[in-house]
């Protein structure tokens, strides 16, 4: 099984001089393709922090991450721009719609950057919106949906790039717990079905244990690693 | 983000926010149509001065005067020394310093000059037809191969001698002819003063009514037959020292000479104490006129676009702030600076090129509107003479200067939202 991220000795601080404040403080971490993975931690933990610099959203102030092998340092704008495009998926703790505009719409935003025909995005919008139910929905206003739903669209949203990693920040954080698990399942069975890398972010003990490994995170750094022989096995691909 | 989609998702994003977007395109309508109407005016009255220009004719023509010093009364402000070799500007400006027999006879002598044609300085009291009443009359002596545009009959012949004349349209109905052809071949009489002050008339016939334009004006052309014979009454008895003199007198020069070798002529004869200049060089005298006049209403029309460049800034300054969030969701998800830039910079020109193009629109409909009625009013007696003109020669300059402005206007708040970090504007409430 391949590595898909490594994070080597990644140091995150935030400002300079005397405010200066390190979210993180050294964190080793490899993920390998098709593994489900949760970094679980309170709040302020620097969760968040780890997420977008693996996600390459940000520069990390000393250590390295690789993806596929290949040091993002060392990789220009472009590049990483084209890498988060086709081969990340991103659910954020807040949902991000563009209430104004359709679901289908807001769906397909990742392939309208990709520059897809208007065609071909409208034909697998349509497809990732029937994955999570929501086909019937296609057209309404992003706005009108319950929370639920959103959500739902924020998963086809990050799925309609085929993705090989998705990251989940707090997928669930502001749903019911009923809604909640139900999206869960869908993320877990994407993996199943499709072998897609998943990682979590969240401070939910019983998501963390559905997970193949969890990682605690306590003041910037790794405390713990866990892994769960129990959880659902890795996809194959 | 292909192209397409880019120049889509701008449209809509204004379509979001209509007042907005609508108040934009207006403040960059407003500068727009200014600078469109300014232009237009300048445009309209310059294309009617060139027509009037060629129409001219008399292209092969110097005007030749005494070359004063000073160029009019003599100023005490700052005195110059006499110099007896040097004609003296009169004191009085209806007098100027004239041309001697002698000055024709070294004008004649200079190197480019082909012929001279003498211009009487006599004036006109008076003119009259039998059993019809006396009307003043301003004639002038027409040069040789001027152009007039006639309503009917022919030009006046400098070589015929038979003194003729064409009238002013004014004079048709005064005279008491019932049209401008009825006119044609009429005899009538000219009144001029002789040395002694009496008035005496010549028979004159009318060989054409011409059309009224901006240079002749509401003067009487007539042909050298006609002023040499007022003239030589005139001065009868008049010492040939005194009365041989001239205000001016036209040289005729090749017509196909260069703008160098006229350059030349014109100073050979300023050497001598002649000033020369062309018919053209006259009527330039009023494109500059207009041109000063362009520029000074292009001032007030850059104003109103810099005001609208304010106007494009702060929207776009809004919209960059209240979409943050989108904006970070677009580069999280792989967007490049340089599409961003392109998103909210092709805002901007669309503001532009929306309000240039309705502007556009409106100059042209206020423009028929305006010239209509100061043709009608204002204007009247000018044949011809469209008040706006919209060349689109002209117009497709101004359009893309605006986008251009727009484009600048949008710049900043294009690069301030290409430059959001999308960690940033993701955590942004
Ligand atoms: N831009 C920033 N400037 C200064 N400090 C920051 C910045 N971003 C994050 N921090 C700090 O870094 C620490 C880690 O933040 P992070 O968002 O990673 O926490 P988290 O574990 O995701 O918390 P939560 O569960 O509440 O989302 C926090 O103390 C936070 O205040
Ligand atoms: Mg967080």
């Amino acid at each position: 099984m391949a590595d898909v991220i490594t994070a080597k000795n990644i140091v995150k601080t935030y400002g300079k001089g005397e405010s200066a404040f390190s979210a993180l403080k050294g964190v080793d971490l490899t993920i390998g393709e098709g593994e489900v993975v949760a970094v679980i931690g309170k709040s302020g933990s620097g969760k968040s922090t780890l997420m977008h610099l693996l996600a390459l959203l940000d520069t990390p102030t000393s250590g390295s991450i690789s993806v596929n092998g290949a040091n993002a340092s060392q990789m220009n704008r472009k590049k990483v721009d084209r890498l988060r495009n086709d081969e990340f998926g991103f659910v954020f703790q807040q949902f991000f719609l563009n209430g104004d505009e359709t679901v289908l719409s807001n769906v397909v935003l990742p392939l309208k950057i990709a520059g897809i025909t208007p065609r071909e995005r409208k034909r697998r919008g349509l497809e990732v919106l029937k994955a999570v139910e929501l086909d019937d929905k296609a057209n309404s206003k992003a706005s009108n949906l319950s929370g639920g739903q959103k959500q739902r669209v924020c998963i086809a949203r990050a799925l309609i790039n085929n993705p090989k990693v998705i990251f989940a920040d707090e997928p669930t954080g502001n749903l019911d717990s009923q809604t909640g698990s139900k999206i869960e399942s869908l993320l877990f069975s994407l993996n199943k079905k499709k072998g897609i890398t998943l990682i979590f972010v969240t401070h939910d003990p019983d998501l963390a244990k559905r997970c193949q490994r969890e990682v605690h995170i306590k003041d910037g750094k790794i405390v713990s690693v866990t892994v769960n022989k129990a959880a659902g096995k890795r996809g194959s691909k | 983000m292909k192209y397409r989609d880019i120049i889509r998702t701008a449209n809509s994003n204004l379509r979001k926010s209509k007042l907005r977007t609508f108040l934009t395109i207006g403040a960059v309508f407003m500068g727009a149509l200014t600078l469109m109407l300014t232009t237009g005016v300048g445009q309209g009255l310059k294309t009617y001065v060139d027509e009037q220009v060629s129409a001219v004719g008399a292209k092969d023509a110097l005007i030749i005067s005494v070359k004063t010093e000073g160029g009019g009364p003599v100023s005490n402000d700052n005195p110059k020394d006499y110099d007896p070799s040097k004609k003296q500007a009169s004191a009085d400006f209806t007098n100027p310093p004239m041309l001697s027999a002698e000055d024709v006879a070294k004008i004649e002598k200079t190197e480019g000059i082909k012929s001279v044609q003498l211009f009487y300085p006599v004036a006109a009291e008076y003119i009259t037809r039998q059993g019809q009443g006396k009307f003043l009359i301003t004639a002038t002596q027409a040069v040789d191969g001027l152009n007039q545009p006639l309503s009917a009959g022919k030009l006046v012949d400098n070589s015929s001698d038979t003194s003729q004349i064409t009238i002013p349209p004014a004079f048709v109905g005064k005279l008491g002819f019932s049209n401008d052809q009825d006119a044609v071949n009429k005899k009538v009489a000219m009144a001029f003063k002789d040395s002694q002050g009496q008035i005496f008339e010549i028979p004159v016939t009318v060989v054409g009514v011409q059309e009224k334009t901006l240079i002749q004006g509401n003067a009487a052309n007539v042909n050298d037959a006609t002023m040499l014979a007022a003239f030589n009454r005139a001065t009868a008895g008049v010492p040939d020292f005194q009365r041989n003199q001239y205000a001016y007198v036209v040289g005729k020069f090749d017509v196909n000479m260069s703008e160098t070798d006229l350059k030349a002529l014109k100073d050979r004869l300023a050497e001598q104490g002649y000033s020369a200049s062309t018919l053209e060089d006259q009527l330039g005298i009023i494109n500059n006129v207009i041109n000063v006049i362009t520029v000074f209403l292009a001032v007030f029309a850059g104003i109103a676009l810099a005001a609208a460049s304010f106007g494009i800034v702060n929207t776009l300054f809004m919209s960059v702030q209240e979409r943050t969030r989108e904006i970070g969701l677009m580069k999280a998800l792989g967007m490049g600076r340089r599409k961003i830039f392109a998103l909210f910079s092709l805002e901007a020109i669309l503001i532009g090129f929306w309000g240039a193009l309705i502007a556009l629109g409106a100059a042209n409909i206020i423009g028929r509107i305006g010239s209509k009625v100061a043709a009608n009013t204002l204007f009247k007696d000018f044949e011809g003479l469209e008040l706006f003109s919209f060349p689109t020669r002209a117009m497709i300059p101004i359009i893309i200067l605006i986008i251009v402005i727009a484009f600048l206007a949008g710049a900043l708040p294009a690069r301030r939202a290409s430059r959001k970090d999308p960690i940033e504007a993701l955590r942004y409430e």
